[in-house]
């Protein structure tokens, strides 16, 4: 057994097993932790409805750089949201408009790969935030508007066209997690006309601050 | 207590608690708190799915099933078994996972299994058993559980997580002060045979009182995977060390191996042991 003393630092090898461990069986957790928000209390009031779907405009391309970063950004990036069919049934709602292609934009200091995930708990936001209405008599322009989380902050912008809603985008990703996870939301808030966008399982922090950001820009249009 | 939160609920055939300390009283702070018990209460749910031996469906069952051929298996499956297999070197078969087979009083095998007869092939992930037998992972699966909700809760700091026995001790308690754990007495019920101060670590101790088990003359469910038999020499092990599936697995190997070899090896694997024969008398590993 002596022999083996140098091979089998258990203390060692535990530790990783428990990492590697933890590391895949993680988004199980989430899971869990998501049906427990679901059982438990309201969240946000439940998004507006478009009440007129003609209205919705299709989506513009980003004119601007971002804006400078707020100091210490470790990553910037700006999410061009395409309106994806599968997620945001545009096409079902606006027939006669065919979107335009989404504008690339080169990447802007590439972000660094989101660190493995780290026991931090996702939070339920209970506060319900005031209803937000449909957004209709906006300034035009282009606004942005920050929120906050404990895992970091993201900046969003509206574009206002016409006094609706034409783009919507995250400008600035300050999150320890990739906003890849949220990346559909900027699209819900174009089809909904609202901040109202939905939870997403696993990054409760990111949408709600997200939600913040949004809610912020929209009140700056008015 | 009152700054507490403390949820308890059954898994893995036990009871587990968990209990985190402070971090507010708001509506959010509850739900987050909550939000991130539950995570770690899933832990448990997770590997007992994938590792337990008492539902056929599982991983673990699964795997016993096929004999002679690598089986791919999962990450969670694969490193459990790996650290089965290290403890079981590192205590010279005194751990063994295969010891399963004894465990359901079932000789089937043709001859006795070890763990020599699992084959790891980590570049591919693949287990190869080399002859039928049972894997009884009980020792190394719950630790790992409660390793993983410890993870879950680290951003809490002052927490504890009771898993059966199997305890983990994040930080401080309520009074901001060390933890305070006591080793259950093996001989005489509701006593405490001695109290420790504990911050940041797993205890585990493994004892002939915590589960008779179906053998004659009241032989308890810690096997020698070698005779089969109760080991007798140690009355109780109690392993303190920065991972609960490190303490149990080390706790189960060092009963097995007795007061000299057992305290030798958890030297060895600087961990903290203290041994109690069934005379109480004491032994407990040099710091």
């Amino acid at each position: 057994m002596n022999s083996k003393q140098s091979k089998n630092n258990l203390l060692a090898i535990g530790s990783a097993a428990v990492l590697a461990v933890y590391a895949a069986g993680f988004f199980r957790t989430r899971a869990a932790a998501q049906r427990f928000a679901d059982d438990s209390e309201q969240r946000r009031p439940a998004p507006a409805q478009v009440d007129n779907p003609a209205d919705v405009p299709v989506l513009q391309r980003v004119d601007s750089a971002p804006v400078a970063p707020k100091k210490k950004a470790q990553a910037v990036a700006v999410l061009q949201i395409q309106l994806d069919s599968a997620r945001i049934p545009i096409d079902s709602i606006v027939p006669a408009v065919t979107p335009l292609p989404p504008v690339v934009l080169p990447p802007a200091p590439v972000a660094p790969p989101p660190p493995p995930p780290m026991p931090v708990p996702v939070v339920v936001d209970m506060t319900p935030p005031p209803v937000e209405k449909a957004t209709n008599g906006l300034k035009d322009g282009t606004y942005r508007g920050w929120g906050t989380s404990r895992h970091g902050d993201i900046e969003a912008a509206v574009d206002i066209k016409d006094g609706k809603i034409s783009a919507a985008y995250i400008t600035q990703c300050l999150t320890r997690y990739s906003c890849s996870w949220i990346g559909h939301l900027p699209g819900q808030v174009l089809a909904r006309q609202s901040a109202n966008v939905d939870y997403v399982s696993g990054a409760t922090q990111s949408s709600n601050a997200f939600y913040h950001a949004i809610l912020e820009a929209i009140t700056k249009a008015k | 207590m009152s700054d507490s939160f403390v949820h308890t609920t059954a898994a893995m055939g036990t009871v587990v608690t968990i209990q985190v300390v402070g971090h507010g009283d708001s509506v959010t702070e509850r739900a987050e708190r909550q939000a991130a018990v539950e995570r770690a209460i899933e832990w448990f749910r997770v590997i007992e799915s994938t590792c337990t031996r008492f539902d056929e469906r599982s991983e673990l069952r699964q795997l016993c099933t096929r004999v002679g051929e690598p089986v791919p298996v999962s990450e969670m499956l694969f490193q459990v078994l790996s650290f089965a297999v290290r403890v079981a070197e590192e205590s010279g078969g005194a751990f063994d996972p295969t010891v399963g087979d004894a465990l359901l009083a079932s000789p089937s095998t043709p001859q006795p299994s070890s763990y020599r007869d699992l084959g790891l092939d980590e570049a591919n992930h693949t287990v190869m058993l080399r002859q039928s037998l049972l894997l009884d992972l009980g020792a190394v699966a719950k630790g790992l559980a409660v390793d993983a909700a410890a993870r879950e809760l680290a951003s809490y700091r002052d927490f504890v997580i009771d898993a059966g026995g199997d305890l983990f001790f994040g930080g401080n308690n309520p009074a901001g002060e060390p933890w305070s754990v006591g080793i259950r007495h093996p001989r005489l019920d509701a006593e405490i045979i001695e109290t420790l101060q504990i911050s940041d670590a797993a205890v585990c101790t493994s004892g002939d009182y915590d589960a008779k088990s179906r053998t004659p003359e009241g032989g308890h469910h810690i096997l020698h995977p070698r005779s089969g038999s109760s080991a007798t020499s140690l009355a109780s092990v109690t392993v303190i060390a920065p991972s609960a599936m490190v303490a149990d697995a080390l706790s189960t190997a060092a009963f097995v191996l007795g007061p000299v070899d057992g305290i030798g090896m958890l030297e060895r694997q600087g961990v903290r042991g203290i041994m109690f024969t069934p005379t109480l008398e004491r032994f407990e590993t040099r710091a």
